[in-house]
């Protein structure tokens, strides 16, 4: 899915007066007319030496959606956020973060961005309390404000009862939800998490997900990458998928079934015992595919099965386990 | 020191959270008593010394203090625990950062609002502050001496404050080679190479001076300046003294500042002159660049990360 080239708008405006230049939000054109995004990236390019990790990537991450990044490993999901986080320069293009460029003006996407990184390192000698204390006084977040902030972090991702455990004997579930409260610290309109579900048992799972809807309902933008399809296609309105640094599909779960629907396939099962493939282009070829069977004399259908509507399919489908 | 620790522990949450986590271990207290013991062994030594040689002197084995003896402890107890000092700083300051990068704490620090300037600061601030902490707890060795008599207060005064002030430089320098090395191997591994090339490599590059000039059939002394970076040198000219007594021990200090800052010497750099903030000032200037190369490697965002 190719998107149409857009101009990129000016990062920083020249102050008439000063002739200095002043950092103010500004916004790309949009990708959908009439959505607004946190997070817009164009033609986002990162080269390291030979392998290029991430190749033009644009995209538009809109405002109080869960966004999710599907690729397998290697596609170019933590290179993509670490640009967005302000960590990592791209070899070109630009991207818009909360309205600030993340290469020149870091600080201030930093105000508003919460970056969980796929890796949780922990301190020694640090208690669960005391590590978001270090963190809100980090994010400059006022003294007076810890009493009830960090109680009612740690409540949030079900940590109340550790809240005077040591850091570093926390199980890794624990961890990464103690990961997540640290992102939530200064309380940022977007919250990027790379991966922020590996490493949990089923229901550790399905309960962080339900801590990311709550999240969402809380008004918060919030950009994820996975491996785990299902997981995404579940909570995301939005879904990407990336390989080999490239953009190959985005748009809703259902809007990107649809759109890479036009070579889904059909099973059908006989009485004879036989079964059969076929190919369809879309939904109404697949109804006059179901007439013809139906009308066939000669063999009574028992069964027909859509293939490839799950996003597990179509990554499959989609993908080609490219590796650079 | 208290309302001082409690406004940068407020300015800064990295130096607040490394002193909690120090208080909770028992490293610095036992480095702390280890210290504390060398140094008692070390005033208990240069007093025998003391009144050892001027026994011989006076011939008559009567043990009596000579007003020099409370100079030599003095200088004595300074000069190994300068020593110390520079042996423990690098191993306690050039994990600051990249042990950071290692455990993976630091890239969640870098994109608070802190800034590099802020993790760098407080991670000075902390190695620093167990330097002052050392310092003031060996305090009271170092008064022993000033009672017994013989040493003037401004003299111990300048010895503890170069000391610190040499100190809290190569805790600087420690912290830097942490930001710059990506593994705190190899930064612990430069800090001390930095330290000895500081200590021996400065007395290396006098020596061979020296050699060459005798070759060319020039018997005066070289210069001293190539010794402004040494470390040991720098204190010495702030704790040591001339003493007109050729024939006893002067004190470490005072032996280094009458071999290198003798004024009616050729070659030698004037000992009326603040010699100590010469040294200072080079010690502090090389570890100024080294300051701007690990902050630069501090700097987000990166063309890589690690
Ligand atoms: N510093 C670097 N130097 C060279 N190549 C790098 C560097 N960082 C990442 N890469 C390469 O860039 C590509 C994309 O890596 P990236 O970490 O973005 O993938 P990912 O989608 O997050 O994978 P995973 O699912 O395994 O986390 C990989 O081929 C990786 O080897
Ligand atoms: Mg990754």
């Amino acid at each position: 899915m190719s998107l149409p080239p857009q101009p990129a708008a000016p990062i920083e405006v020249l102050d008439s007066g000063t002739g200095l230049s002043i950092a103010s939000p500004v916004s790309f054109e949009a990708l959908q007319p009439g959505v607004e995004a946190v997070v817009s990236a164009r033609h986002l390019t990162k080269v390291y030496g030979p392998l290029t990790a991430l190749h033009d990537f644009t995209i538009d991450i809109p405002r109080g959606s869960i966004y999710g990044i599907i690729g397998p490993n290697g596609a170019g999901k933590s290179t993509a956020f670490s640009i967005l986080a302000t960590l990592l320069q791209p070899t070109a293009g630009a991207a818009l973060v909360c309205g600030f460029d993340p290469t020149s003006n870091p600080k201030a996407v930093r105000k508003r961005m919460g970056y969980m990184p796929d890796v949780m390192g922990v301190y020694e000698r640090l208690t669960v309390a005391e590590y978001l204390q270090f963190h809100a006084a980090a994010y400059r977040v006022p003294r007076s404000e810890w009493a009830s902030l960090v109680p009612g972090l740690l409540e949030l991702v079900d940590l109340d009862v550790k809240a005077n455990s040591l850091v570093d004997r926390l199980s890794r579930g624990m961890k990464q939800r103690l990961s997540l409260a640290r992102a939530m610290v200064h309380d940022p309109e977007l919250l990027i998490l790379d991966e922020p579900a590996s490493g949990l048992d089923p229901r550790a799972r399905i309960e962080f997900r339900q801590l990311l809807v709550a999240l969402q309902e809380m008004g918060k933008t919030i950009l994820i990458s996975s491996h785990i399809l299902a997981e995404l296609q579940q909570m995301c309105s939005d879904i990407a998928v990336i390989e080999a640094g490239v953009l190959l599909a985005s748009g809703s779960p259902d809007s990107i079934i649809h759109q890479l629907g036009n070579g889904r396939s059909v099973k059908v099962s006989f009485d004879d015992g036989t079964t059969e493939t076929f190919s369809v282009t879309d939904t109404a070829d697949q109804a006059s595919l179901l007439r013809r069977l139906v009308n066939d004399d000669e063999r009574t259908v028992v069964e027909f099965t859509e293939l490839t509507t799950d996003l597990e399919g179509l990554f499959l489908q989609i993908t080609q386990g490219i590796v650079q | 020191m208290s309302a001082f620790a409690a406004a940068f522990q407020n300015l800064n949450p990295v130096f607040d959270r490394e002193l909690r986590q120090r208080s909770r271990s028992g490293r610095s207290v036992i480095l702390l008593s280890l210290l504390l013991t060398a140094l008692t062994g070390i005033l208990y030594v240069a007093h025998l010394a003391v009144t050892q040689e001027s026994r011989n002197q006076f011939n008559g084995g009567q043990e009596m203090v000579t007003n020099t003896a409370g100079a030599v402890m003095f200088e004595s107890v300074l000069f190994v625990e300068l020593a110390l000092l520079l042996l423990i700083i690098p191993g306690i300051s050039s994990g600051a950062i990249s042990g950071e990068r290692d455990r993976q704490t630091l890239i969640p620090l870098q994109v608070t609002l802190l800034g590099r300037f802020g993790i760098f600061m407080g991670k000075v601030g902390a190695s620093s502050s167990f330097v002052l902490l050392l310092i003031i707890a060996s305090a009271p060795l170092l008064a022993i001496p000033y009672l017994l008599g013989g040493i003037s207060l401004t003299r111990i005064m300048l010895g503890i404050v170069t000391t610190l002030l040499t100190g809290i430089t190569y805790a600087t320098l420690g912290v830097s080679c942490s930001a710059f090395f990506r593994r705190t191997q190899t930064a612990t591994l430069m800090s001390y190479l930095i330290v000895f090339l500081a200590i021996f490599g400065s007395l290396v590059i006098w020596v061979v001076i020296n050699i060459v000039r005798s070759a060319q059939g020039d018997f005066s002394p070289a210069p001293s300046w190539p010794m402004l970076i040494n470390p040991f040198v720098g204190v010495a000219d702030a704790a040591g003294d001339f003493t007109n007594d050729f024939s006893s021990f002067p004190g470490p200090f005072s032996g280094l500042k009458q071999g290198f800052f003798g004024d009616n010497w050729d070659g030698r750099i004037a000992s009326n002159q603040p010699n100590w903030l010469y040294s200072l000032a080079v010690q502090i200037t090389f570890t100024g660049a080294w300051v701007v190369l690990g902050l630069r490697k501090l700097r987000l965002p990166q063309k890589e990360i690690d």
